[in-house]
């Protein structure tokens, strides 16, 4: 049975979006999602959200990030990690309180990138793999 | 009046002395702080803090690397009080130190303020941290019966009302409620509706809630019987479009006519919404009604059965109602009977009873409806004791519900209890809380007294999961590098 863990990737960025394809591993597999086109579109046509999913969302040329994550969480996204070429406090903070998983500096470097999304995912735990459990109710 | 207590903790004495005035102003009770140690202390004060504004470098040793604020934060945090970072040093790493939610944690901060944005920004922040209490009663029963000793409604009312009032964070998240979930009276009679106003509206003032704020359920005793009675089968009266079926209301619909100068609700819109404060939208539904398609019932229940007085609330009143409402407010549905579990009602006697109010079928049921619908809390009295149940993990979106004891309990049951709940909410992850409280009635010893229900046990206020928060109103951005 396949156990790989899923990672989308937004972005308008041809040169990230390669390097991303090349660091999937054993544990986790890269879908990118493209916008050459910008990202109103793009973002339109998202696979339908999945909240065990990392997210990992591209700031550079999105005009209101925190608006987008705020967004995408109400689709039902829940892991949404911004990627910003230009880091700032500022942004950081404003990610952060619109429901945003995390906010990490962009780096081209394929083994910073690869370890970032593996710790993340270990934080995320169990994930696609949560154990249905057969009680419906609990009282508290 | 106080509009809560806060902590401000910084060793920079031009800092605190150049916000304290504005936070005072603006009607805050402030303990001052300048060193972890005394900020640590005073996070120990009864009663506690309701906000810890905490500088991130809070050690006066010139050290650079200095983040001791987050040790405070953490603290402040294991006590259930919002912590806000506030500093001089904005830096990514530090926000995301601050601001990340680590698992299922929550972030060590509740938020980080840039000094450089100036003290607005912190009083934006303190404002946008401040919730709403609603306090629930149920079952009053305000009838006088015979052989029974006089209600002492007066001595009701105030001994309720001082408890409230005590009851900590109410100054932070002010009441802006009462939830009366049904059964009035006990015969529908009309004494007991006139009994039921006066409590009610004195209850109202004693509280500072005005009374088109009091949010009222019918319950089953608040149905006239007599004239439900003579419609033999109530869901074909309706279908067929005879109005005889709606008349059983009369009494409860006079008596809500003197909150609403309307009645609460009508034969199209069989429930009333409630917005409050542009956070928090309460809807009470009717759960006195056979209403819906019967082919998924609990199959040891008739039609016939509940033609008189009691029934469910149906799918359509929950969609139609969601339908007016707008998204991002929380959502509380309240109603008078308790809903059961589709293996509960199964094994139960309560499949003949008239409590069920859950559908067989997933479509139907009436919390799947409710989850489906955007309500995340269900308050419901009739069981005349406190209840509290969740869904299980892997069913996501389903309301908690929570039941609070009779305010005048019938004494037919050993376990019935006299209480009340609190329901205090708030925009901050993990802040908003349920209280539940019950009476201790006089002895030959001492006099009766309030006090924590002990169904919660050591839980009490029990903290409600993260997600069970007040959209913030303030402005989501603030200035800063």
């Amino acid at each position: 049975m396949n156990t790989r863990r899923v990672v989308y990737a937004v972005t308008t960025d041809e040169y990230w979006r390669d390097m991303l394809r090349k660091i999937g591993d054993e544990t986790f597999r890269i879908e990118t999602v493209y916008c050459p086109e910008g990202y109103p579109d793009c973002l339109e046509n998202l696979p339908d959200a999945d909240p065990a999913a990392l997210l990992l969302l591209d700031a550079t040329g999105l005009p209101d990030v925190a608006g987008t994550v705020r967004r995408l969480r109400q689709r039902g996204w829940r892991y949404i990690v911004v990627v910003a070429a230009d880091p700032s406090a500022h942004e950081a903070r404003a990610v952060f309180k619109a429901g945003g998983h995390d906010y990490w500096a962009k780096t081209s470097d394929a083994s910073v990138a690869r370890r970032q999304v593996q710790e993340c995912l270990q934080e995320m735990g169990a994930g696609n793999s949560v154990i249905r459990r057969t009680r419906e109710v609990d009282v508290l | 009046m106080s509009n809560g207590k806060l902590l401000l903790a910084d060793n920079v004495a031009d800092y605190r002395s150049s916000l304290l005035p504005l936070l005072r102003q603006e009607g805050y009770e402030v303990e001052e702080a300048d060193s972890v140690e005394s900020a640590m202390k005073k996070l120990e004060t009864t009663p506690p803090v309701d906000l810890a504004l905490v500088d991130l470098r809070l050690t006066d040793d010139g050290d650079d690397y200095d983040i001791s604020g987050l040790e405070v934060a953490r603290r402040a945090r294991e006590q259930h009080i919002p912590p806000i970072i506030i500093t001089a040093f904005a830096t990514v790493e530090m926000t995301r130190e601050a601001l990340r939610a680590r698992g299922a944690d929550l972030s060590l901060a509740e938020d980080y303020v840039p000094k450089v944005s100036g003290p607005d920004s912190v009083l934006d922040v303190v404002r946008s941290c401040r919730g709403l209490s609603l306090l629930h009663i149920s079952d009053l029963h305000l009838e006088q019966r015979e052989g029974e000793d006089p209600i002492d409604l007066r001595g009701v009312r105030e001994t309720l009302a001082n408890d409230v009032a005590k009851r900590p964070g109410l100054e932070f998240s002010p009441l802006r409620a009462i939830v009366v979930s049904g059964d009035i009276g006990y015969k529908c009679r009309p004494d007991s509706f006139d009994r039921a106003f006066e409590f009610l509206k004195e209850l109202a003032d004693d509280l500072h809630v005005p009374l088109d704020r009091v949010i009222l359920s019918p319950g089953n005793h608040d149905v006239n019987r007599a004239k439900a009675r003579k419609v033999k089968n109530h869901l074909e009266a309706r279908n067929r479009g005879n109005h005889t079926w709606f008349s059983k209301f009369d009494r409860y619909l006079q008596f809500s006519q003197e909150f609403y100068s309307e009645p609460a609700f009508t034969e199209e819109r069989l429930y009333r919404v409630f917005v409050i404060d542009d956070r928090l939208a309460i809807v009470s539904f009717n759960s006195c009604l056979v209403e819906g398609d019967l082919k998924y019932r609990c199959k040891a229940r008739t039609c016939e059965h509940h033609s008189h007085y009691s029934g469910w609330v149906g799918r359509n009143q929950v969609v139609q109602a969601a339908g007016e409402l707008q998204d991002d407010a929380l959502r509380v549905a309240v109603c008078h009977h308790h809903v059961v579990s589709e293996d509960w009602a199964s094994r139960s006697s309560e499949c003949k009873g008239d409590h069920l109010m859950d559908y067989h079928h997933p479509d139907h049921r009436l919390k799947f409806v409710l989850g489906g619908s955007g309500f995340r809390i269900l308050l419901h009295g009739h069981a005349h004791k406190p209840g509290a149940r969740r869904e299980a993990a892997w069913i996501t979106n389903l309301p908690l519900t929570f039941g609070t004891g009779a305010l005048w309990p019938s004494g037919n049951e050993n376990d019935e209890s006299a209480g009340y709940l609190l329901l205090q909410l708030s925009p901050v992850r993990g802040q908003s809380r349920v209280t539940m409280r019950k009476y201790l009635p006089a002895t030959d010893q001492r006099e009766g007294y309030w006090t924590d229900d002990d169904f919660l046990g050591p839980n009490n206020p029990l903290y409600l999961p993260p997600e069970i928060v007040l959209p913030s109103r303030a402005a989501q951005c603030i200035g800063g590098p």
